[in-house]
């Protein structure tokens, strides 16, 4: 009997989701590695509040404390945030703007391939005692380029979809009508070309130094104290963006085509991306109410611009997205809530970002702006899988409103304890040597069972997308 | 017998899909250089003081007193810049002709300039004679203007491309030549920025 290949055993249709240049095809593999990297900061929030229940123990090896306070960070940053709503734009944008592929799909495939490779690198130089405080010089030369690696494949990426939108828009279709989505990625692309050019800058002097003379940039300690910037609010804000997109589309989808305030809606989205000027030029503005009248007023300006501003952004999309779905009496779905919850999370954490820059608070180098980081970060997600849900004609299940409100569950008990563990006093990027007294312990042991419940959340929402993958397929 | 034929459609809206790109990846090349002239500037402004040479006025101590910065080369560097500047233009305007010899010309000797830079920059880095660990200036001169003929480096590939394309009389695009001249005169322009801060000012 002679031996026949199976249909799709051959090496090329093996090869084929590797080199694949289809904009869905490149989503996909955003998409899973965006996920592992969502479960691996859900698992490792959740050590950390178990760590932190006594911050005399030590469940994990002391050594190792900033290497996993690092590791969640780039899980939380560059790996959960940078892929989750690329991983939806890629998907979409492409359809949104009437193109039949991307401005350049070899490009985005690049980025997307240069993302995972510097995935990799950053999670084996970490667990090898590289990367921030590590102490083996090699892991840390190979942490940083990961991370340049990771930086640069969402760089090519941002340019890819940029493009797209501005000039792969199919015939008679103009950026006025670009849905929320491809406006929202066009505005966050833009902004991210801007802040992670300016990261790399950073990376590359950061990098010479550490590799050669260890002088000028601090050593290991150089490293988050010179691309730290790009770990933590408001430049997590900006890859967070798009989900003001996914709640403009879910609530087109709710009323039929009836968003009212379309053209506000874009302005909010375009005010949001202030939040850009904050991490382009690196500087931190806190409003201070001691001094002189005028130092206070010196002060006050800028925080209102970098700070406030990005907000009132946000609030003009949720605003017009309540009207529009008051206008309509359109029936929530399960997609409008996701998006909803998921914006409402981001504008909480931006929020945070912006008392935390109030110096009368004394929030500063507390736990609060990690509670901040959970709520952009998290949020994203949520509104990840809204989108998921509206490309998937699945918006207006109750499955989809159920794992919605599992995600919002999740998130606000990850990182609400950690907003009152900050007012506290406990002290941040630490997990030992803090004061645990009072409820700080406690609060912190409650912020890992939120990121149980995420991880939960995260395998809930990979069941039902297999299920309806394996349905389609048979 | 004569046959009813639909009139033409409007011809198909210009592709701007390169000139976008250039856009964006200038966008990007100007937005990393300048964080790191932003922060070789804050550096030199927080170096500590020390005596001029002619001893008449304190200024700050970041260029080492015994390090001479070899300007003939790095001014020759600018006005190949600029020289590059109007090779590329020169493609643009046979490519709209359609004048692939023409183009073919101009993209070569652009390449020629492309490389003499490149030679240019080696003669600096010899000339200096520094060390890159020799302190914080030579480590910041020597990423500062490594990543500056990185940048050179791409141009000149992508000139390598479209020299290509030109030779077997594919300049049909014109988005191509003038994507390809946009992303030279914006890295001109950070070269400009790049030179004044580094070679200039010292």
């Amino acid at each position: 009997m002679a031996l026949e290949s199976r249909p799709g055993s051959s090496p090329a249709a093996l090869a084929a989701p590797l080199t694949t240049v289809d904009h869905a095809g490149i989503a996909r593999l955003v998409h899973a590695v965006a996920g592992l990297w969502a479960l691996v900061a859900a698992v490792l929030g959740a050590l950390i509040g178990l760590e932190r229940l006594d911050a005399g123990s030590a469940l994990l090896d002391a050594g190792a404390h900033v290497q996993v306070v690092a590791l969640a960070r780039v899980a939380l940053t560059f790996g959960l945030l940078g892929g989750m709503l690329t991983s939806a734009a890629l998907a979409a944008v492409p359809g949104q703007v009437g193109a039949v592929a991307l401005a350049f799909p070899r490009g985005a495939s690049l980025g997307a391939w240069l993302w995972t490779l510097g995935s990799a690198l950053v999670v084996w130089s970490i667990l090898g005692n590289g990367g921030p405080g590590g102490g083996e010089p090699a892991m840390v030369e190979l942490y940083l380029m990961g991370l340049g690696t990771m930086t640069l494949g969402l760089l090519a990426v941002a340019v890819v979809l940029a493009a797209t939108v501005l000039a792969g828009r199919g015939p008679a279709r103009s950026l006025a009508d670009a849905p929320g989505l491809a406006w929202s990625t066009l505005v966050a692309s833009v902004a991210l070309v801007a802040t992670l050019a300016t990261m790399l800058g950073s990376l590359v002097y950061v990098a010479v130094d550490f590799a050669y003379e260890r002088v000028a940039f601090g050593g290991t300690d150089g490293v988050a104290a010179w691309v730290g910037w790009a770990m933590t609010q408001p430049h997590t804000a900006l890859f967070a963006l798009p989900c003001l997109g996914v709640l403009l589309d879910a609530v087109d989808r709710a009323t039929g085509g009836g968003l009212a305030g379309r053209g506000i809606a874009r302005v909010g989205v375009g005010i949001a991306s202030v939040a850009m000027l904050e991490p382009v030029t690196q500087t931190t503005f806190v409003l201070r109410f001691s001094g002189s009248g005028r130092a206070v007023l010196g002060s006050v300006l800028p925080w209102l611009v970098f700070s406030s501003l990005p907000l009132l952004g946000v609030v003009v999309v949720l605003g017009v997205s309540l009207w529009s779905m008051q206008a309509a009496r359109a029936r929530p779905t399960g997609a409008f809530v996701a998006a909803f919850l998921a914006v409402g999370m981001v504008l909480t954490g931006m929020l945070g970002s912006a008392a935390q820059r109030i110096d009368a608070f004394g929030l500063a180098g507390s736990v609060f702006e990690e509670g901040a980081l959970v709520y952009v970060a998290y949020g994203a997600v949520l509104a990840t899988m809204a989108m998921r849900s509206l490309l998937l004609g699945t918006d207006g299940s109750p499955r989809t409103l159920g794992l919605a409100a599992l995600g919002f569950l999740g998130i606000v008990v990850a990182a609400l304890p950690l907003y009152v563990a900050g007012i506290l006093g406990q002290t941040g990027g630490v997990l030992a040597g803090f004061d645990d007294g009072g409820v700080v312990g406690m609060l912190n042991l409650v912020s890992g069972v939120g990121h149980a419940i995420f991880a939960m959340f995260l395998l809930g929402v990979a069941a039902a997308t297999g299920g309806r993958m394996s349905a389609a397929s048979s | 017998m004569s046959v009813a034929a639909l009139p033409a459609g409007a011809p198909p809206a210009p592709r701007r899909h390169l000139l976008a790109l250039a856009v964006l990846v200038a966008a990007a090349s100007a937005m990393a250089m300048g964080s790191m002239l932003a922060v070789w500037l804050t550096f030199r402004a927080n170096a500590p003081l020390r005596e001029s040479p002619d001893g008449l006025r304190m200024i700050r101590d970041w260029l080492p007193a015994d390090i001479a910065v070899p300007e003939v080369v790095t001014n020759t560097m600018m006005i190949t810049f600029v020289l590059l500047c109007v090779m590329v233009q020169w493609a643009v305007h046979a490519g709209r002709r359609g004048d692939s010899r023409h183009a073919a010309t101009a993209l070569s000797v652009a390449l020629l300039t492309e490389l003499a830079l490149i030679n240019a920059q080696f003669a600096v880095w010899t000339q200096m004679g520094i060390g890159v660990r020799d302190g914080a200036y030579m480590t910041m001169f020597y990423a500062v203007t490594g990543a500056m003929l990185a940048l050179i480096v791409v141009g000149t590939v992508l000139t390598l491309a479209v020299l290509f394309r030109a030779l077997a009389g594919r300049i049909g695009d014109p988005g191509l030549l003038g994507a390809h001249a946009l992303h030279w005169y914006a890295l001109a322009a950070i070269f400009a920025t790049m030179w004044f801060v580094v070679y200039v000012q010292k």
